[in-house]
């Protein structure tokens, strides 16, 4: 009878973070929905910069060739094709709402997306171009001179590029989700499938990492914490399925890497570094068992893809702004 | 004359913008002051949160990490202001203060990466202990298991949950022993529900230490001295650069004599901007205090952990008992399922034997009371009591109910178990469920203690004492050693073998007789093993409350 006396004990502790009521001390967030304080102008000049493919070696590919707007801000592919359709090593992650991610990449080697820019830029499998190479394309055309003379009192350099860029960036977010209004106090807005799902990814443990105002995004983890994913997958172990390892060269950062944002993860297929699950309950299956020691029942997985589903938010309010449009060529 | 007065006016004129100069260039250099005072402040704030929040993470306190998130990015702005040297630190005063920052800002940035890797095993450690809770909850749909599985589950549940939340080498022990005993019973792999506590509790243990080692060490990081070391050089370079300018000011405060208009101007916006400052000092001093004052409510947070850590801890050695219920259940339906078998091969039989028919469905009816019975006192027992108030309750029905719980168990170990009720039923104010609880745990130690012997009894009795009631619980055994009897009532102290027992029944026991203003203690003089539960038949309104 202990365990009944257990029982209810636990069911006091557990809603300390499981059962509160919405709104108050949830362990995720709603996005804001005000207004960032970003410089628009400098946003729409980074917007533009990011559709433009004069910033890869060959003029071919641009930062939107991957993150494609339309499209989540991911490309829907295992791993994207850069410059003369080479293959990049690491699934695209997607772009919207990075501006909130602690680290960025795959394995948070960079802290701020200005530092991010470099590496896509120069990267031989991406845009194979330098800033020598780049910046004089730029600077040879007459309207981002101007623009840039008049946002940034040093004009076009490699650092304003990745401020406007990494502005346009942060502008990337998808207020107003389903589950943000829920959160924010809605409770007709989910159904009742959907609200079990939350209820699920709380209970099971999958708001342990995926966390916080971003669902994701706050902390690193494992791959594999309850199980041997890498051998499992049965493919042979890439420099890409390392991590953090790369980073640190540290033994416990060996297939470490950045929790990923679950916003919008109902648009960015295929999932995973490795892009090896095709469908989200394919992904969320295996998180279960590799990273819960869990097996879950199809109805539960299925509730909890109902519950993901909500995660998807607004368009970004800089991709519906048309201005943006009278300034390019 | 016109001379004079032309001279006098072109004098005041330099002088006037002499002393322009040197208020402007003070009051920056206050400004300048203020500034970096609070960029030390921020660094003290910033750490002083870092460590709370940390520790609140820990406690399970805080749902997600975005509050420690915006704290180290506080952290590297922080470092990047001090390295960059946006406030002209380093040319302005000696080399000193570079070596200072630099050993500083590296620490601090040791110490996010030590965050980072605490965030990650924490994560890892919240969710195999609500893995763990769930199984827990669970264990109570023990019917149709296989009784040596649950009993193992339980173990493993109770032991990684008592190490998760408490780290002794005994709750670590306890919790390797019983993994190992999974692992040795082969004929138990490959049951999934098994098989997956089994590894989070394993989990558990490998990553438990990793994890309170990084606290640890982000808690224990020496910044806090280095943060106050660069203070100190900072205000000394500070000061000495003050008594540099003091020359150039009293030629200066010499020299406005002359001019005693523009010195009082001087004389009033230097004496202002002073006082902004020594406020700017003061407020310094006091926010520092406070952080202080906050960090110091981080230990409280750690009490308030432990104090979470034992009630749980607490449930989980409850959890022990369920094992024993099941017994208790399955023996009457054992009987009930042979009486029926033997009712259906007797009613085949011609002519039929009605006699012995209805003297077995009596005897079913009878078996089925007991487990009606028992189920009553499972139902007393299914409620956390610990916020109930104090009801009267009769200490004979009180004794009553909780044998029935361990009846069987005794009866199938063949110790005899003799019950010696009051003449007359008497009430007394508790919370019947908690001194059920207590009864239950004395009974069930008595049980394990001599289980083994060659005279095997157990008495469960009660006197009247007046204002109080005693309840003992004696056993056949020889009384306690005096070591044993110094240790029993602490936490995870145990006798019994490794596995067996959580060694909380008792200390739990006591904290629940405290609670009744109650008193249970070993009787030292009684020729066999006794405890006593003494507990007075009104409760004090005041002092119940507090308890």
């Amino acid at each position: 009878m202990g365990t009944f006396r257990l029982h209810f004990g636990l069911l006091g502790l557990i809603s300390l973070f499981v059962a509160s009521p919405v709104s108050a001390n949830e362990p995720l967030l709603p996005l804001p929905n005000i207004d960032t304080g970003l410089d628009l102008r400098k946003a729409r000049l980074g917007k533009r910069l990011f559709q433009d493919p004069r910033l890869s070696g060959n003029n071919t590919v641009s930062c939107a060739s991957c993150h494609v707007l339309q499209r989540g801000g991911s490309d829907h592919k295992v791993v994207s094709m850069g410059v003369d359709g080479t293959l990049g090593e690491i699934n695209t992650p997607t772009v919207f709402n990075s501006g909130f991610n602690f680290r960025q990449f795959w394995n948070g080697r960079s802290k701020t997306l200005e530092d991010q820019i470099d590496e896509p830029l120069t990267n031989p499998k991406e845009m194979h171009s330098t800033w020598d190479e780049a910046l004089p394309k730029l600077r040879n055309d007459p309207q981002y001179a101007s623009v840039f003379a008049t946002l940034y009192p040093d004009g076009l350099n490699s650092r304003n590029v990745k401020d406007a860029i990494a502005t346009f960036e942060r502008a990337l977010t998808t207020p107003n989700s389903r589950f943000d209004r829920f959160l924010r106090g809605d409770n007709t807005i989910l159904t009742q499938n959907e609200q079990l799902g939350y209820q699920s990814f709380k209970a099971f443990g999958c708001a342990a990492c995926h966390q916080g105002l971003n669902v994701g995004g706050n902390m690193y983890q494992t791959m594999g914490v309850m199980g041997n994913y890498f051998k499992d997958r049965g493919t042979p172990i890439t420099a890409a399925d390392l991590g953090r390892y790369v980073v640190t060269h540290d033994e416990h950062d060996r297939h470490v890497f950045r929790v990923p944002s679950l916003r919008n993860v109902a648009l960015t297929a295929p999932y995973f570094h490795d892009g090896s699950a095709a469908t989200l309950p394919k992904a969320v299956a295996t998180m279960a068992k590799y990273q819960l020691g869990r097996t879950l029942t199809r109805e539960q997985v299925a509730a909890i893809v109902a519950f993901l589903e909500t995660l998807t938010g607004d368009t970004p309010a800089i991709l519906l702004d048309r201005s943006t449009e009278a300034q390019n060529p | 004359m016109r001379k004079y007065l032309l001279l006098l006016v072109l004098g005041a004129g330099i002088f006037a913008t002499l002393v322009y100069f040197y208020i402007h260039s003070e009051s920056r250099l206050a400004h300048k002051h203020q500034d970096v005072l609070q960029l030390f402040l921020r660094a003290k704030t910033v750490e002083a949160s870092l460590e709370k929040d940390l520790l609140e993470s820990r406690a399970f306190l805080l749902l997600n990490y975005d509050l420690l998130v915006q704290e180290e990015a506080e952290v590297e702005r922080i470092c990047s202001s001090f390295r960059s040297d946006a406030y002209g630190l380093s040319g302005t005063f000696n080399h000193d203060i570079d070596a200072s920052i630099n050993a500083y800002c590296d620490a601090m940035e040791a110490k996010v990466e030590k965050v980072e890797s605490f965030k990650s095993r924490n994560a890892i450690l919240k969710n195999s202990v609500s893995f763990l809770q769930k199984i827990a909850s669970q264990n109570i749909e023990f019917a149709g298991h296989d009784s040596r599985e649950e009993g193992l589950r339980i173990r493993v549940v109770n032991a990684s949950l008592a190490y998760a939340l408490v780290s002794t080498a005994d709750a670590k022990l306890a919790l390797e022993k019983a993994i190992v005993l999974i692992d040795r019973s082969p004929a138990l792999h490959g049951l999934n529900e098994l098989d997956a506590t089994a590894k989070h509790a394993s989990k558990i243990l490998e990553i438990k230490d990793e994890l309170d080692r990084f606290m640890m060490e982000t808690l224990d990081s020496k910044s806090h001295g280095l943060l106050d070391k660069l203070r100190a050089s900072y205000f000394t370079a500070y000061e000495n650069d003050q008594k540099n300018a003091s020359s150039y000011r009293r030629l200066l405060f010499g020299a406005c004599l002359l001019f005693l208009s523009f010195v009082l101007y001087a004389v009033v916006r230097v004496w202002s901007s002073a006082q902004a400052l020594a406020q700017a000092n003061t407020h310094l001093e006091k926010r520092v205090e406070e952080r202080t004052l906050e960090l110091s409510s981080s230990e409280a947070m750690i009490m308030q952990q432990q104090n979470i850590l034992v009630s749980l801890a607490k449930m989980s050695a409850l959890g022990e008992m369920a094992g024993g219920i099941a017994h208790e259940i399955n023996n009457p339906l054992a009987t009930i399922k042979s009486l029926s078998s033997q009712i259906s091969e007797i009613l085949s039989d011609d002519p039929l034997d009605k006699e012995m028919l209805s003297k077995m469905s009596q005897s079913i009816e009878k078996t089925a009371d007991r487990i009606a019975k028992i189920v009553q006192g499972l139902r007393a027992f299914s409620r956390e009591g610990s916020h109930d108030n104090f009801q009267p309750v009769g200490v004979n029905y009180l004794i009553e109910d909780t044998v029935s719980l361990c009846q069987e168990r005794f009866k199938s170990h063949e110790i005899r178990l003799i019950v010696e009720p009051l003449a007359a039923e008497v009430a007394i104010e508790a919370r019947a469920s908690e001194i059920s609880q207590v009864l239950l745990n004395l009974l069930n130690n008595a049980h394990d203690a001599i289980e083994m012997r060659d005279v095997k009894w157990v008495t469960i009795g009660a006197w009247d004492e007046g204002d109080s009631i005693c309840i003992h619980v004696t056993d056949s055994g020889d009384g306690l050693a005096e070591e044993v009897r110094e240790k029993i009532f602490q936490p995870f102290f145990t006798t019994k073998e490794i596995g067996k027992g959580t060694g909380l029944g008792l200390s739990i026991s006591l904290g629940i007789i405290k609670g009744h203003q109650g008193i249970l203690s070993v009787d030292e003089h009684h020729a066999h093993t006794r405890f006593i539960v003494r507990l007075p038949k009104h409760q004090d309104p005041a002092t119940s409350t507090a308890a």
